[in-house]
């Protein structure tokens, strides 16, 4: 995903992993531990399209996870999984609206 | 050199017990190692022959308690038992008398009695208590054949060896006065613990009374206690005489059924219910072996021998207090794996057994190898596949790694519940027995010997059972070792038809490692992931053997319960070891992972790793 480092530059995104639905860590930025992010959010996006499927949503772009101090989004392209750790959480729409203008296929 | 000590001769009385040291004809009395109701036991070194030698001498005292000849008394016992020329029967090598004292010197088995063993050790296994039955019920056979009734089995009079073959000894109240056969019983009975109710109602011993006999001992040996063990005489009388047939299940609650309603057959009170004969009792014995045999076969390899508490045939281990409380875990992960229902059913051993099973059905092929390397999963794939035959053809499993066991023969002679003649009449009695097993189920047994040794020469056993194999076609064998046995057993001819074990592929490692973690727990319990570079780096450090992937596999899961994470990462596939087994270490001295990681050397480690997976390099910066 070209758009990573633009999409980091926001103040709210905290850090950024970028991996596969397979789990495989590709990229980060301000994060630690991409490696286990990228294996968890490979697992939980492989279940969410699943799930995508079953609720016939089509083909899933993103998925959100919010609680009450920081949020998640996570953005799907093809085989790629981007996971966003947005902070404070009310500033997901904001990041969600960015990455929907900003990346394409995500509009 | 001064002149051996001599037995004193005249009429006073000697000091029974105080003889070692001295000689009586050819026999040097080394050492008293038993005393019975006739007399005393030396182990003595019969000095013409040089061979170790029992010698029992009488008490004066007893013998003339009960108004007899001694001399009449003890040539009775020896002419009696020298009728009775069978393997499991003590043989007597010779009886005389020397001044006032008389002997029989007889053969010494080096080991101790069954008895001692339970005292010593617990209850036997089901299956050995069983083997110790059958044995001594030949020996009964044959006595009984001979007209003869022991009349005092018990688990003191049935010898054991180092190779746990059992020999019945003590025929002393086999004859006995005449007036004991029939009368008092306090005075005839052989001892009360395993006495049967006719004969405390003061009827003759028979055969039945020495089956039941055998009964009771076998279940002294299956629970550690005699069947009635009163407080008093009187009590064992009433119990043996009135009391409720004991389930021996109520002192040891896990053992197998058929076990239990022999012990419980032969216990019958009234002796038209016990089996018909000795030779009935062999034929239902061998089948309860079978059964308890096939049972084991089924249960993972490297269970726990003889537990003293009894326990339910096979309960799988349960996982340590870490791993159950940090991941859910109700069994031991990676550790164990069912034969029957093994977690893990892909490649190589699906094709590995497809072929096991394709060259053992051909009716030429007596003999196959698996071949893997230890850690390949060769046991468990060996055992499931005798596991999963044991419903349709009698299948033995047989470890033979173990280097101080009992020689191969003897071992599966009493496996398979077949009594051999001698030493060397080992083969022709196992070949016997399952040729008999054959006709009955059908369909020609199996024996798998896992842990063949690799070293050459093979072992003559193992060549002596091919060739029986080739030539009877009375038994399949499914040898297991490492690669290249088969071409060690063919000495020159066609090698044996081998299935090598390959290591696992490096796609199926992940789905190794995901099998295991769903059989090993809750089904509610939330998931565990891997990361692909951590399926990458146990690849690489197992060489894909599943038994070096199960220790690091089980210290992984042990770092990360330690780290409270439930996403097992590159750091925690690089610091498990595969050499030994974390799960007694405190947490505390669990490695700690370094900052940053991964170092440089490890990323060098997992592009490579990728590299061969396909996959694009660590990203670079990162972390």
């Amino acid at each position: 995903m070209s758009a990573l480092s633009t999409i980091v530059k926001l103040p709210e995104v905290r850090g950024a992993v970028l991996g596969d639905l397979t789990g495989v860590f590709l990229d980060a930025v301000r994060e630690k531990d991409g490696e286990s992010i990228a294996a968890v959010m490979g697992f939980v996006a492989s279940a969410l399209v699943q799930a995508g499927e079953q609720l016939g949503l089509g083909t899933l772009r993103r998925a959100a996870l919010c609680g009450d101090a920081r949020a998640a989004l996570l953005v799907l392209d093809k085989k790629h999984v981007l996971t966003l750790k947005v902070e404070p959480a009310k500033a997901l729409p904001g990041v969600e609206k960015h990455v929907e203008t900003s990346i394409p296929g995500q509009g | 050199m001064s002149p051996s000590p001599t037995i004193p001769s005249g009429a006073e009385r000697v000091d029974l017990a105080g003889l070692a040291g001295q000689k009586l004809g050819n026999y040097r009395l080394e050492q008293l190692v038993g005393r019975g109701r006739m007399g005393v036991v030396y182990r003595a070194t019969d000095e013409a022959l040089l061979r170790p030698t029992a010698v029992k001498v009488l008490s004066w005292a007893v013998a003339e308690a009960a108004g007899q000849d001694p001399v009449h008394w003890f040539l009775s016992e020896a002419r009696l038992v020298a009728r009775i020329n069978h393997p499991r029967v003590v043989q007597i090598y010779g009886v005389a008398r020397q001044g006032e004292l008389c002997y029989i010197a007889m053969e010494y088995v080096a080991g101790t009695s069954a008895e001692a063993l339970v005292a010593r050790q617990g209850p036997m296994r089901p299956e050995v208590a069983t083997e110790v039955l059958l044995q001594a019920a030949s020996a009964l056979k044959a006595a009984h054949d001979s007209g003869v009734v022991h009349r005092d089995v018990k688990p003191g009079n049935l010898l054991v060896d180092g190779s746990s073959v059992v020999k019945l000894g003590d025929f002393g109240m086999a004859l006995g006065p005449p007036d004991a056969r029939i009368g008092n019983a306090r005075l005839r009975v052989g001892t009360p613990y395993y006495t049967a109710p006719e004969v405390w109602r003061g009827e003759p011993a028979s055969p039945a009374s020495d089956l039941y006999s055998l009964g009771a001992t076998y279940f002294h040996l299956l629970t550690g206690r005699p069947p009635y063990a009163g407080p008093d005489l009187r009590a064992v009388e009433q119990g043996h005489l009135r009391g409720p047939v004991p389930d021996p299940r109520t002192l040891r609650p896990g053992l197998p059924a058929s076990s239990a309603e022999l012990a419980m057959r032969l216990l019958a009170k009234v002796p038209g219910e016990r089996p018909a004969s000795a030779q009935e009792l062999i034929w239902e014995g061998r089948r309860v072996l079978l059964e308890l045999q096939s049972a084991i076969a089924a249960a993972p390899a490297g269970a726990p021998p003889a537990p003293r508490a009894p326990e339910p045939l096979p309960r799988p281990p349960a996982a340590c207090a870490e791993l159950r409380q940090a991941f859910g875990f109700v069994r031991r992960p990676f550790f164990e794996a069912d034969p029957v229902a093994p977690p893990y059913r892909g490649e190589p051993f699906t094709s590995a057994r497809q072929a096991i099973l394709a060259h053992l059905s051909e009716k030429a092929v007596p003999a196959a190898v698996l071949a893997g390397p230890p850690g390949s999963g060769r046991t468990v794939l060996a055992r499931g596949l005798a596991a999963a035959l044991a419903g349709s053809r009698p299948a033995l499993v047989l470890d033979l790694s173990r280097a101080d066991g009992p020689p191969l023969l003897p071992r599966l002679c009493r496996a398979a519940g077949a009594v051999e003649a001698s030493a060397h009449g080992s083969l022709e009695a196992l070949v016997e027995r399952l040729g008999e097993e054959a006709l009955r189920c059908g369909s020609v047994p199996w024996l798998v010997l896992d842990g063949v040794p690799a070293g050459p020469p093979p072992g003559d056993e193992i060549l002596a059972l091919l060739s029986a194999a080739r030539s009877t076609g009375a038994m399949k064998l499914l040898l297991v070792g490492e690669p290249g046995l088969s071409e060690k057993l063919a000495a020159g001819g066609a090698p044996l038809p081998e299935v090598l074990l390959s290591p696992l592929p490096r796609d199926g490692i992940g789905a190794y490692l995901e099998s295991w973690l769903k059989a090993a727990r809750a089904p509610a319990a939330p998931p565990i992931v891997i990361s692909p570079d951590a399926q990458l780096i146990v690849g690489l450090r197992s060489g894909g053997l599943p038994g070096r992937i199960d220790r690091l596999a089980e210290n992984m899961l042990l770092l990360a319960a330690r780290d409270q994470v439930r996403a097992i990462s590159s750091w925690h596939a690089w610091a498990a070891v595969d050499r030994e087994r974390w799960a007694d270490r405190p947490p505390a001295a669990l490695p700690r992972r370094p900052t940053p990681w991964p170092t440089t050397e490890v990323v060098a480690v997992i592009d490579a790793c990728r590299r061969g997976a396909g996959l694009p390099p660590w990203p670079k910066g990162a972390p």
